[in-house]
C-alpha cells in the first residue's frame, strides 16, 4: 500500500496540536515549512519503522530459541517483510481511526486566511 | 556577509583576569566561565559520575558523585583557542592557492562550496570577516581572535570545538594512513590491523607541546611520560620522518619492528597509553575522495600521494613527497588534539578508562567492539545519525541485524569481513552532521534572540532553514536587470573598468606633456633631412657655408663660371656685338644717320642679350636665390629647434624632464640596471633584512597595475612590521589607502612603461652593439639630448672640443673624425632608440589598458544569470516534491524494472531526442523524473537539459550508490541501477522503501546543500 505523507501524519504517535500544525503545513502556501513538515514526517516514520524492526528482531530471535522461528538465510528478510506489514495494517486501522475534524478545521482556516489574503490584494 | 551573533560581538568576559604585576609576563587573557555539567553529558549514563546538587567543582573516581558545574581549566581553554585559530588560519591560507581544477577560483573556494566542508564555511561566517576583490572574489578573511573567545564563553563553543577537534584530528590520522587507540592497562582488543606503530615521540615537540599546552614553569607534568626504550622510539621516529614522508622505505625498516609491541609510555597519572596503528581503510577513505585528498594536502600539508597500499601496509610511493610538513609537525598537532580530548572530558569528570584515543576507535575492532560511553550528549546524536547496526556494513553490504552478517559472500562465496572503510566513511558523514545541526543551531539560536524586531538578511534565513525561499529570492534578484544583486555583480567589472580608464586618460595626458619635446625633437630631425636632402648638408655650419658658396657663386667675379662672370660676359658680348654692327656702315653714312636708324640697326642685338641676360638671372641668380632663401628658413627652423632643445622653452624643458624621470621613478620600485647600485623595493626590503615581495621588470611588464600595488603595499605592511632585532619598522611602499592617489599611480605607471622599455631594448639585437659607443660618448660629456639634436659633424666636433679642452683624454681630433664615424652614429641611433622604445611602451601601455577595459566589457556581457536561474529552477522544484518523492518510494520497488532498467531509449518514441542524446540508461530518466517530475514540463526537452548540471548520469550513480549503500565498485548508471534492481528484488530485499526513503531525504539534502551554494 503506497502511504501519502498525511496518512503518515495520521499515523505518528503525536500529540493533536502538533499533527494539525503538521497537515497544515503541507497544505499551506509556505513551501519551507512544507518541506520541513514532510521532512520530519518521513523521518518519523522511518525512525518508527526501525524501531519496530528491532523489535520484530529481537521478538523473532526470542522465537528462535523456543523453536517457533528458523534461524536459516531468510530469518531476516521474514523479519523485514513481517515489519513492513505490521507497519501497513497499522497505517490502515490509525488512518481509518484518525479524527479528521481537528485537520478540518485547520483547513477551513487556512482557506479564510487565503480568501482574507485575496481580498486585500485586490 | 559574515554572520556575527550579536552575543559574540557584544559579550562581556564574565571573569576578568587579573592584571599583570609589573615585569610579569602577561597569562592567560580571559576566564572561562562554569556551565553546568549536564549541558554536556548525560545524567545518569553508565558509569559517569552521578551530578552532586549544589557541589561545586571537582575531579572525582568514577562512582563517586561530582559538582553540578564544570568550569574548564584556561589551559584547556588556551588549547581549544589556538585549534580553532591555526584551523581557521590555515582555512584562510587556502585563499592564495588556484584550485587545480578550476583557475578561475582557489582552493578556498572550492572547499566552501563542498557540501562536505559546510562546516568550515560556517565557521568561517561566524569568526571571519571576508575581503571581496573587484570580482566579488574572497581574496582575504581575517580570523577574529575575540570572536572565538567570546565563543568559548559559550557551552556551545566548547562542544562544537571538541568535535571539530575529533573530526580534524581523525582527518589528518587517517591521511596518514594511521588510527590511534588507547590502551589502558594493556592491549584492550585484537585490532583489524596487525600492524602497530608506536607514537613517536621526539623532545623537540615534546617540549613545544609542554609548553604550549602548560607555560613553560610546569615542567614537571610531562618529565619522563614518554620515556620508553629510547632505540625504539628512535626508530619510529625515523619511520615517522622517513618511511612514508621521506627518501627511505619501508623496507629499509628492520622487520622485527612490524608488529612489535611494547610497554608503552602512559599518561602519567593511570597509566593510558596511546597508539598508532596502520589501517589501510582509513587512509582509504581519504585518499579514494579527490575533494579529501585536496583538503588534507591544502590545508594540512599531506599529500596522500606520497603513500600507497601495499598488501595491508602502506608504504612511501616511488615519488618526490609533496607533502609539506614535517612529521615532527605532523606528531605534534595529532598528539595535542588527542590530549586535549582527553583533558576536556576529564575535566568533565568522565573516567580516562571511559574513553578511547578518538570516538571512531570501536570502528577498527574486528570483533564486537562497543563504542566509549563518555556520556556526551553530541556522541549520542552523531551515534542516531550513524546508528551502528544499520551503518556498520560487512563487505557484502549486510547491516549487524541480518543474521547473515560477516558470513560468506552470497555471491562469491568467500569469507567476508567489516567494511572498514565503508564504516569510518559512514562515521564521518554522521559526525559531520551532527557537527553542522550544532553550528546551525548556535547561529539560529543567536538570530532568533537578535533578529525578532528586524527582517532578517538571506544568510541569516539561510540559518533558518528557509532554504526555498531564499533560493526563490535569489531567483528573483538574478532575473531582475535592476535588482541590486545584479548591479552588485555588474559593479564589480563597471568599478574597474572606470578604474583602468582613470588609469589611461592620467598616462594619456602624461603622455601629452612630452609632445612640445617630441614634437620640437620631430621639427628638427625634419629640417636637417630637408637640408641634407636637398643641400647634402644638415648642422649650422654647413648650411653656412651653403648658403655663402651660394652667395659668393652669385656675386663674386673670381670665381669660375659664377653668375657675375656669366652676367659681364653677357654685356661684353653685347658691346661687342653693336660695335660690329657699327664698323659694318657705310663710312660715308657714318654719322648722317638718324638716331631711330641706329636704334633700329642695334636693337635687335640689345634685345638678344637682354634675353639671355633674362635667362641667365632665371637659370642661376634666381634659383641661387631661392636656394639661399630656403637654406637660411631651414638654418632657422634647425637653429630655432635646437634653441628649444637647448634649455631655452619651459615645456620642452619640463617634457624633457619628465621623460628623464621615467627611469628614477622605475628605480624606487623596481630594480636598477645590471651594474648599477641595488635600487626598489625588493632591495631595500632584502637591505632591511626582510624577504623580497617580488617586484622585479618581468612581474612589471606582465601583471596589472593592481597586482604591481598589492605587492607595493605588502612591502609597506612588512616594512611597518619590521621587528626590533632588525632595527625596528622602516617605510617602504606605500599603505593600500593609498592606491588612490593619482601621483602614486602615475609612478607605478612610469615604472611599468620603463620595465616594458627595457623589455624591448633587451630584445633589440643591434642594441649590444650602440650601447658602448653611447656610453662612451656619453662619458665624455655630451648628454642624451644632445645626441638626440645634434648632427653627426656637430658630434664631431662636440668630440673635437672635447678633445682639446680635456687635453686628449676625451673625444678625438679632427683628423680622426672619419674613423669615429660609426661610433658617432651608433651613439646617436641609440640615444633616438632610447626615446622610441619608451614612447612605444606609452603606447603599448595605453593599449594594455584599452584592452583591460575591453575585457571588462566582455566580462559584464558574459554574466549568464540564466544558468544559475536554471539550477535554482532545478533545485527548488526537486525540494517541492520532497513528499511526492517519499510516497514514490513503493511504487519504485513495485515497478523496479521500469525505474532501474538498463534498457537503450534510442528507439523508445516516449523519449526526446534531448533525453536520447544524453545516451543514459532508461532507469536513469525514470529516477530522475521520480525526483524532478521533469516529463511532465511543458518545456521537456529545454529542462531536462538544464537537469543535466545538477545531476547528470554519472552524478546520480554516485549519489544512489552511496545513499544506498549498494557498494558498486565501478560507479556508472548501468552497474548501479543493476544493482539496485538486485537488491529491491524481495528475495533480497536489501533495498526496502525505508531504505530508499532514505537515500532520497538524503540526495535532496544533498541538492538542496548545493543549491544554497549558489544562493550564498
Amino acid at each position: 500500500m503506497r502511504l501519502t505523507t498525511k496518512d503518515v501524519i495520521k499515523i505518528l504517535p503525536i500529540e493533536e496540536d502538533v499533527r494539525v500544525y503538521l497537515l497544515e503545513s503541507v497544505d499551506g502556501s509556505d513551501p519551507d515549512r512544507k518541506y520541513l513538515a514532510e521532512k520530519l514526517v518521513w523521518e518519523a516514520y522511518d525512525t518508527l519503522y526501525e524501531l519496530k524492526l528491532e523489535e520484530n528482531m529481537q521478538l523473532a530471535m526470542v522465537g528462535t530459541k523456543q523453536g517457533q522461528e528458523r534461524l536459516d538465510k531468510d530469518f531476516y528478510k521474514r523479519v523485514r517483510e513481517q515489519t513492513e506489514k505490521e507497519m501497513q495494517e497499522e497505517a490502515i486501522q490509525n488512518t481509518e481511526k484518525v479524527d479528521l475534524s481537528e485537520a478540518r478545521k485547520a483547513m477551513e482556516k487556512i482557506v479564510r486566511e487565503i480568501q482574507a489574503s485575496k481580498n486585500v490584494k485586490r | 556577509m559574515a554572520i556575527i551573533p550579536p552575543e559574540l560581538l557584544q559579550a562581556q568576559p564574565q571573569n576578568q583576569p587579573a592584571k599583570p604585576k609589573n615585569g610579569e609576563p602577561e597569562k592567560a587573557a580571559r576566564r572561562t566561565p562554569e556551565f553546568k555539567r549536564n549541558l554536556f553529558i548525560s545524567e545518569g549514563a553508565q558509569g559517569i559520575p552521578i551530578v552532586r546538587e549544589g557541589a561545586r567543582r571537582g575531579r572525582l573516581a568514577e562512582g563517586q558523585d561530582t559538582s553540578e558545574y564544570v568550569g574548564f581549566s584556561d589551559n584547556l581553554r588556551e588549547v581549544y583557542r589556538r585549534f580553532l585559530d591555526n584551523h581557521l588560519t590555515q582555512l584562510t591560507q587556502l585563499m592564495k592557492v588556484p584550485d587545480p581544477l578550476n583557475p578561475n577560483q582557489t582552493v578556498y573556494d572550492a572547499i566552501m562550496r563542498n557540501p562536505n566542508h559546510v562546516i568550515d564555511r560556517e565557521l568561517m561566517k561566524l569568526f571571519g570577516s571576508e575581503m571581496l576583490d573587484m570580482k566579488g572574489r574572497v581574496v582575504d578573511v581575517s580570523v577574529s581572535e575575540d570572536r572565538i573567545n567570546r565563543f568559548l564563553d559559550r557551552p556551545e563553543g566548547w562542544i562544537i570545538t571538541t568535535q571539530l577537534m575529533e573530526y580534524q584530528t581523525a582527518m589528518k590520522l587517517f591521511a596518514l594512513g594511521f588510527h590511534a587507540a588507547n590502551i589502558p592497562e594493556g592491549r584492550r582488543q585484537r585490532m583489524a590491523d596487525p600492524m602497530v606503530i608506536r607514537l613517536g615521540i621526539n623532545q623537540g615537540v615534546l617540549n613545544r607541546f609542554r609548553h604550549e599546552v602548560y607555560g613553560p614553569n610546569a615542567r614537571d607534568i610531562f618529565l619522563g611520560l614518554f620515556s620508553a626504550d629510547a632505540t625504539l622510539a628512535s626508530s619510529v621516529v625515523g619511520l615517522l620522518q622517513h618511511g612514508p614522508l621521506g627518501a627511505i622505505a619501508y623496507a629499509a625498516i628492520p622487520p622485527a619492528l612490524y608488529g612489535m609491541y611494547r610497554a608503552m609510555q602512559s599518561w602519567r597519572r593511570n597509566g593510558l597509553m596511546v597508539d598508532l596503528r596502520q589501517s589501510k581503510a582509513a587512509f582509504e577513505v581519504i585518499n579514494s575522495d579527490p575533494v579529501e585528498q585536496a583538503y588534507v594536502k591544502q590545508a594540512m600539508g599531506i599529500d596522500t600521494r606520497d603513500f600507497t597500499v601495499s598488501g595491508n601496509r602502506i608504504v612511501a610511493s616511488p615519488r618526490i613527497a609533496e607533502t609539506t610538513r614535517s612529521a615532527d609537525e605532523l606528531q605534534f598537532d595529532i598528539l595535542k588534539g588527542l590530549y586535549a580530548r582527553q583533558q576536556f572530558y576529564e575535566e568533565l569528570g568522565i573516567p580516562r578508562e571511559k574513553l578511547d584515543a578518538l570516538p571512531e576507535q570501536f570502528l577498527y575492532r574486528m570483533m564486537g567492539g562497543e563504542q566509549e560511553k563518555t556520556g556526551a550528549k553530541w556522541e549520542e546524536e552523531v551515534q542516531r545519525y550513524f546508528n551502528p547496526n544499520l551503518a556498520i556494513l560487512d563487505t557484502a553490504g549486510r547491516d549487524k541485524l541480518n543474521p547473515d552478517f560477516l558470513g560468506p559472500d552470497p555471491i562469491t562465496g568467500n569469507p567476508t569481513d567489516y567494511d572498514y572503510r565503508g564504516n569510518i566513511s559512514r562515521n564521518m558523514e554522521a559526525r559531520r552532521k551532527a557537527l553542522h545541526r550544532h553550528l546551525s543551531d548556535f547561529t539560529r539560536k543567536q538570530l532568533a534572540q537578535s533578529g525578532g524586531e528586524r527582517e532578517l538578511t538571506p544568510d541569516e534565513q539561510r540559518y533558518l532553514n528557509r532554504s526555498i525561499t531564499v533560493l526563490e529570492d535569489r531567483r528573483n534578484q538574478l532575473i531582475d536587470s535592476n535588482s541590486e544583486l545584479r548591479k552588485g555583480r555588474e559593479k564589480q567589472f563597471t568599478e574597474l573598468k572606470t578604474r583602468y580608464d582613470t588609469d589611461r586618460t592620467q598616462l594619456q595626458q602624461e603622455k601629452g606633456k612630452l609632445t612640445p619635446y617630441l614634437d620640437t625633437l620631430k621639427a628638427l630631425r625634419e629640417a636637417r633631412d630637408t637640408a641634407r636632402r636637398e643641400f647634402g648638408v644638415s648642422d649650422m655650419a654647413s648650411i653656412d657655408a651653403a648658403i655663402k658658396s651660394s652667395r659668393d657663386s652669385l656675386v663674386d667675379p673670381t670665381i669660375a663660371g659664377s653668375y657675375a662672370i656669366r652676367r659681364d660676359a653677357l654685356e661684353t658680348q653685347r658691346n661687342t656685338d653693336i660695335a660690329t654692327v657699327k664698323i659694318g656702315y657705310p663710312w660715308g653714312l657714318a654719322g648722317k644717320l638718324l638716331t631711330d636708324q641706329v636704334i633700329r640697326l642695334t636693337k635687335p642685338i640689345d634685345d638678344r642679350i637682354d634675353e639671355r641676360q633674362r635667362q641667365l638671372k632665371a637659370d642661376v641668380y634666381d634659383k641661387v636665390q631661392e636656394e639661399i632663401t630656403r637654406l637660411n628658413a631651414l638654418r632657422t627652423q634647425i637653429q630655432e629647434n635646437q634653441r628649444k632643445l637647448e634649455n631655452t622653452e619651459a615645456g620642452v624643458i619640463q617634457a624633457r624632464e619628465k621623460l628623464e624621470s621615467i627611469a628614477r621613478n622605475h628605480d624606487m620600485i623596481g630594480p636598477a640596471l645590471a651594474g648599477m647600485p641595488a635600487s626598489g623595493i625588493d632591495a631595500e626590503l632584502v637591505a632591511a633584512g626582510l624577504p623580497p615581495v617580488g617586484i622585479d621588470d618581468n612581474i612589471l611588464r606582465t601583471e596589472p597595475i593592481n597586482v604591481i600595488m598589492d605587492r607595493i603595499n605588502a612591502a609597506h605592511t612588512a616594512g611597518a612590521a619590521r621587528p626590533a632585532a632588525l632595527g625596528g619598522p622602516i617605510a617602504i611602499g606605500w599603505p593600500s589607502t593609498q592606491n588612490e592617489r593619482p601621483e602614486l599611480r602615475m609612478r607605478v605607471m612610469y615604472t611599468i612603461v620603463e620595465a616594458r622599455a627595457r623589455g624591448l631594448e633587451a630584445a633589440d639585437p643591434a642594441r649590444a652593439a650602440r650601447v658602448p659607443d653611447y656610453d662612451a660618448l656619453v662619458g665624455w660629456n655630451i648628454t642624451e639630448n644632445q645626441l638626440r639634436t645634434l648632427s653627426v659633424n656637430e658630434v664631431h666636433r662636440f668630440m673635437n672640443d672635447q678633445f682639446t679642452s680635456s687635453g686628449g683624454a676625451h673625444g678625438w681630433e679632427p683628423a680622426n673624425n672619419a674613423a669615429n664615424e660609426s661610433r658617432v652614429r651608433n651613439a646617436i641611433e641609440e640615444a633616438q632608440s632610447r626615446l622610441r622604445v619608451r614612447m612605444n611602451a606609452f603606447d603599448h601601455q595605453e593599449k594594455n589598458f584599452e584592452s583591460l577595459i575591453q575585457d571588462q566589457d566582455e566580462q559584464l556581457k558574459a554574466i549568464k544569470y540564466d544558468t544559475e536561474v536554471q539550477q535554482i529552477d532545478a533545485t527548488v522544484n526537486t525540494l517541492k516534491r520532497f513528499g511526492s518523492i517519499q510516497e514514490l518510494s513503493w511504487d519504485v520497488i513495485a515497478h523496479r524494472d521500469d525505474y532501474a532498467s538498463v534498457a537503450p531509449i534510442v528507439a523508445d518514441r516516449n523519449y526526446t531526442q534531448a533525453e536520447k542524446d544524453t545516451g543514459a540508461p532508461r532507469g536513469y530518466y525514470e529516477m530522475v523524473d521520480l525526483l524532478t517530475g521533469y516529463k511532465e514540463k511543458a518545456n521537456r526537452s529545454e529542462y531536462f537539459q538544464h537537469l543535466q548540471s545538477i545531476m547528470p548520469p554519472d552524478r546520480l550513480a554516485t549519489l544512489l550508490n552511496t545513499h544506498l549503500n549498494l557498494g558498486v565498485g565501478v560507479v556508472n548508471m548501468t552497474n548501479v541501477l543493476n544493482q539496485m534492481r538486485a537488491r529491491m528484488n524481495p528475495n533480497d530485499g536489501r533495498v526496502s522503501t525505508h531504505e530508499l526513503r532514505r537515500a532520497f531525504r538524503n540526495i535532496l539534502e544533498t541538492i538542496r546543500e548545493e543549491g544554497m551554494t549558489i544562493a550564498a
